[in-house]
């Protein structure tokens, strides 16, 4: 197992697990338009923000690449939940997702 | 053998790699400047790190879906939104035309997943090679791009040996629109905001009506749109399942099936299927030219006027 072959412990993943997640590239937030106006600046500042490959992630934690990888992707898996693409089923047509209304059920 | 292509004049080789990519069906293309992309993509995903010689990128953008489709359900949008194998299909032929006709080595780039980091990281962002040649700029919907006339597209991309003269980013980014400025002062939050299934955006708009922040929940938004990654949670219910009822739930109950179907059929259903953001979106459903009625009407009111 890959994860035994990369010396992830349950340890690490409880430890740095929503961590890692959070730098990836699975929550990204941006200040201004520094892409579209070519501010180099502005851009390396906002990396930790933007979304970060492993190898960055990696160089802000105590860990491998490899780990960083096996672990955000185990995060992945672990946090998605195929239960809410049933929402899809009850819009369009002109009815549009109310937060709201999910809350009322 | 020589390639000969280093004496082309390259002026001409874009009008003529940019007109071609017109008359394939783009929208838009453009060229990106490729010292801006190596710096702004990390490093594996950088245009060299795909081709060590290349000296272009060429991005094209396509139109999204009929104005007719933003009328339907969610459920029958999500097989046929999204309208990228387009973009894919002229970016292909692009490469082979510049190859036919200029002799200078070209490649597809592919828009496809690093098969090395799971089903999140792309091998190159097409996003960013549009921004960066000026086809579309960052929305409030996750970055998703928009263009001022063209609204929502989709964007494919060309890596060439040959070198070409960039053309510059956006000079104004459309987003937020006025409509989206007004209901944020009024509610704090813009359509896209406030309609995602998933509650995936978040951001903010000055004073002025320009975007000051931008927050994107990607792994939410993953699970309306890249329901693959349901596929493998699917067999592993079916396994851990302790008696025959569950795994028979799991595996043949209404959503285990469709992705059975999807799987089987080669779908885009299991990939880019919601759409509630852009349809709530005024650039992307009400800009000139977003849709094939739109733009039919404009070309006829610009032939009356002349």
């Amino acid at each position: 197992m890959s994860k035994a072959k990369f010396g992830v412990t349950n340890e690490m993943m409880e430890t740095h697990g929503q961590t890692i997640l959070d730098l990836s590239l699975n929550r990204q937030s941006r200040i201004g338009d520094a892409v579209r106006l070519l501010d180099f600046d502005s851009i390396e500042a906002q990396r930790p923000t933007t979304g970060l490959t492993d190898a960055q992630v990696s160089e802000q934690l105590d860990l491998t690449e490899e780990q960083v990888r096996y672990i955000r992707i185990v995060m992945e898996h672990r946090t998605f939940d195929p239960r809410n693409y049933d929402k899809i089923y009850k819009l369009g047509k002109g009815k549009r997702y109310r937060v709201e209304r999910e809350e009322n059920q | 053998m020589a390639s000969g292509f280093k004496d082309v004049d390259t002026v001409d080789a874009k009008a003529q790699i940019l007109a071609y990519a017109k008359r394939k069906g783009a929208l838009v293309a453009g060229v990106a400047d490729l010292e801006a992309l190596e710096r702004i993509a990390p490093m594996g995903h950088r245009p060299t790190d795909l081709m060590p010689n290349v000296k272009s990128v060429i991005s094209v953008g396509v139109g999204g879906q009929t104005q007719g489709a933003w009328g339907v359900s969610a459920k029958a949008l999500t097989f046929f939104g999204s309208t990228e194998g387009m973009a894919y299909r002229i970016a292909y032929g692009m490469a082979f035309f510049i190859e036919n006709k200029f002799r200078a080595p070209s490649i597809y780039c592919p828009p496809d997943l690093d098969p090395e980091l799971g089903a999140r990281y792309p091998l190159q962002s097409v996003k960013l090679h549009a921004e960066v040649a000026g086809l579309g700029a960052r929305s409030l919907a996750g970055d998703i791009l928009l263009h001022p006339e063209f609204g929502y597209m989709y964007f494919g991309s060309v890596f060439t040996e040959l070198e070409l003269e960039p053309d510059p980013p956006m000079a104004e980014n459309p987003c937020p629109a006025p409509s989206c400025v007004s209901m944020y002062k009024s509610v704090g939050r813009t359509p896209c905001m406030k309609f995602c299934p998933v509650q995936c955006l978040d951001g903010e708009i000055d004073d002025d009506g320009n975007q000051v922040s931008m927050d994107y929940n990607a792994a939410a938004c993953a699970e309306m749109s890249q329901q693959y990654e349901a596929v493998p949670q699917m067999i592993a219910d079916a396994v851990a399942a302790d008696n025959p009822a569950d795994r028979d739930d799991a595996l043949f109950g209404a959503a285990g099936k469709i992705l059975w179907y999807k799987m089987s059929v080669g779908s885009g259903g299991l990939l880019a299927q919601c759409f509630e953001c852009m349809r709530v979106c005024p650039i992307a459903t009400k800009s000139e030219l977003a849709d094939p009625i739109r733009r039919a009407t404009a070309k006829l009111d610009a032939e009356d006027a002349s």
